[in-house]
């Protein structure tokens, strides 16, 4: 493991890949500055550029956005109480509350440093529990898949922002979006239609592109003539000093763990991680009043906790080859796109690639720091971009990615038309990630779930027999208990 | 006018009615070891998005009748579409047909600037951005990762 990694280091400083690192660092960093443009997004956008590129530095560049792109989230956030992400919605309790106080540069750099504990313990957990994982995940049959795959779904209740039965709703709308095409067991037609692009099933990426990049592309447009121009706040230049270091450091290590643990949960992501590591925070601190008016605590807990997910979500993704957020699913693609099966044989096949990927976690993350710290003057101008600029980039670049896929005009109409329902379901308050979660655990369970019965010649004692299958099943009935639980009590809280 | 908390449930419950009808038609498995065929999932799918959607249509109807009346008439519904999402469709839509038509160059160039016309941008840097950006992308997806861009029915 040790020669890989630091041939892995020695991959992430060569010429072919640094360049290429820094510059999707750096992109993911504006385009998460830039309001309503997600970490999703920008390495969906980023996505079609890496089809050229060979495998480390196409996926080093992706994750290197996926960083940035978290972290940039934090800076309108901060300035601007606009998240530029929905994993910096935590942040803009503390962050902005404190620029208004007159410490941007001070909200500024503690998010930078937290983002990078948060980066680099998740990053660190992923190369220790990853290749054990896969070991682990070499035992993985039918059953177990399928009991994996339905602990995913049931975490589409917890991305289910306040109606449960909604994202459920967006749930099944994504489950049945998976089953077009052909059957995987009997290669029945389903859903196709007559349409010969629709036996081959409905392309995630079109799918991603379009409930993404589209659908927020056209509320942006929607929202520009509405929106007031808000005015930066007023810019100081302290930074955060030693002794506020030392203050935040326990706080951003505590939420670096649970966002890892949070994100290599397949379907939690960044947003929910964030505050679930910001109401720990809160839960056990000494003057949890202080949260919400500018407390550094507050701040150091969502950008270390929606940060820590960055490495976590690659550990499913890695290992088993579910992924633990949007993004990882975009990352799937891309790992699909440049011949790579994720999974436990992806360790043994091509371990120079999943080394090469983790050192350059780490270089991406001292790298966001770096940047972070260098940027606080720029972001400030950078905020600034008019939306009348940017909407027009987003829609134009969607249409082209979603070409780009198969050279394929259909997967542009997928992509409208997915950006159509997107922005419709965005109206109704029905979140649009479980749909997306949905297509990718759907297959997957149909698939295993039939295989296992044919297995157990149509019995359903496999899963309760089987303890892998079981403990999932067992996760994922507390996975939904606990949801509804929390769920209940936030409406109670609401209330009061 | 018909609620959208009512009308897009049921929306869904008509067309997993119709998705039941698609699916009774599939073929049952011809082998004896298939216990379940292609339908079995499309099937417990639709079935789920009638039982939820009904459920959003009770919950909605129980949370109408727990608001006091003159609360209701207070809240507003936002539109479900905007003049700007109508131009955003048609954007959209007449860009892909474009795109089709003349190819990615011409179709981004009349895009944008019909765009940037259509808000009244008056500012010529605007559209040198615009132009700019249109001629980078060609210029990164042709020439820098050899990713064929449309080049339109027209001119082939």
């Amino acid at each position: 493991m040790t020669e890989y990694l630091l041939s892995g280091f020695a991959s992430a400083f060569s010429m072919a890949v640094f360049p290429v690192l820094v510059f999707g660092v750096l992109g993911g960093v504006i385009l998460g500055a830039l309001p309503g443009l997600t970490a999703t997004m920008g390495v969906a956008i980023l996505l079609p550029f890496t089809f050229g590129m060979d495998a480390t530095p196409a996926l080093v560049m992706l994750i290197g956005v996926y960083i940035g792109g978290i972290y940039g989230g934090s800076i309108a956030a901060i300035l601007l109480k606009t998240p530029g992400t929905p994993a910096s919605a935590a942040t803009v309790l503390d962050g902005h509350t404190m620029a208004i106080k007159g410490l941007a540069a001070k909200a500024l750099s503690i998010a930078a440093v937290a983002s990078f504990i948060g980066g680099l313990i998740s990053t660190v957990v992923l190369i220790a529990v990853a290749p054990i994982l896969a070991d682990f995940a070499l035992r993985f049959n039918a059953p177990e898949y399928f009991a994996l795959a339905l602990f995913g779904l049931t975490i589409i209740a917890s991305v289910s922002a306040k109606n449960i039965m909604k994202g459920l709703l967006a749930g099944t709308i994504g489950l049945l979006v998976s089953m077009v095409g052909l059957d995987p067991i009997s290669s029945v037609p389903r859903f196709t239609f007559g349409v010969m692009d629709l036996y081959s099933g409905i392309n995630i990426i079109p799918v991603l592109i379009g409930l993404f990049a589209i659908a927020e592309g056209l509320n942006q447009l929607e929202k520009m003539s509405s929106d007031k121009q808000e005015m930066p706040p007023k810019f100081s230049y302290k930074l955060l000093s030693f002794a506020d270091f030392k203050k935040i450091l326990p706080t951003s290590i505590k939420s670096g763990l649970i966002g890892t643990s949070i994100g290599s949960v397949p379907g939690a992501g960044a947003d929910i991680s964030a505050f679930a590591c910001y109401n720990e925070a809160k839960r056990v601190a000494k003057n949890p009043e202080e949260f919400g008016n500018g407390s550094m605590h507050g701040l150091a807990a969502a950008e270390s906790g929606n940060n820590g997910v960055t490495g976590g979500s690659l550990v499913p993704l890695l290992t088993l080859g579910v992924p633990g957020d949007a993004v990882s699913a975009v990352l799937l693609g891309a790992l699909i796109v440049q011949g790579l099966t994720p999974g436990p044989l992806l360790f043994t096949q091509n371990p120079e690639i999943v080394y090469g990927i983790f050192s350059s976690m780490i270089v991406a993350n001292i790298v966001m720091l770096i940047v972070g710290f260098l940027g606080i003057r720029f972001f400030c101008r950078i905020i600034e971009v008019p939306k009348i600029l940017m909407i027009p980039i987003i829609i134009f670049l969607s249409v082209i990615g979603a070409y780009a896929i198969n050279n394929s005009m259909f997967d542009v109409g997928i992509a409208i038309t997915f950006g159509l329902l997107g922005f419709l379901l965005n109206k109704l308050d029905i979140p649009s990630s479980p749909i997306l979660l949905a297509i990718i655990l759907g297959p997957m369970a149909e698939t295993n779930l039939r295989k296992s019965l044919i297995m157990y010649e149509g019995s359903w004692s496999f899963l309760y027999d089987r303890p892998i299958a079981l403990a999932f099943i067992l996760f994922a009935i507390f996975s939904v208990y606990s949801t509804i639980k929390l769920k209940k009590k936030e409406r109670l809280a609401e209330k009061k | 006018m018909l609620n959208r908390n009512i009308f897009f449930p049921s929306l869904i419950i008509l067309l997993s009615l119709i998705f039941l009808v698609f699916i009774s038609q599939f073929p049952e498995p011809r082998y004896q070891d298939a216990p379940v065929g292609a339908g079995f999932f499309p099937a417990v799918i639709a079935v789920l998005q009638i039982v939820i959607c009904s459920v959003l249509i009770f919950q909605y109807k129980q949370k109408q009748n727990n608001q006091n009346k003159q609360k209701q008439q207070q809240t507003k519904e936002i539109p479900l579409v905007s003049k700007h999402s109508i131009f955003g469709f048609t954007l959209l839509i007449g860009y892909a047909a474009l795109i089709t038509l003349v190819g990615y160059l011409p179709a981004s160039l009349v895009g944008f600037t019909y765009y940037l016309i259509y808000y009244r941008v008056k500012k010529p840097l605007y559209y040198v951005i615009a132009w700019i950006f249109v001629f980078t992308i060609y210029f990164l997806f042709g020439e820098v990762f050899v990713i064929s861009l449309p080049e339109g029915l027209l001119f082939f």
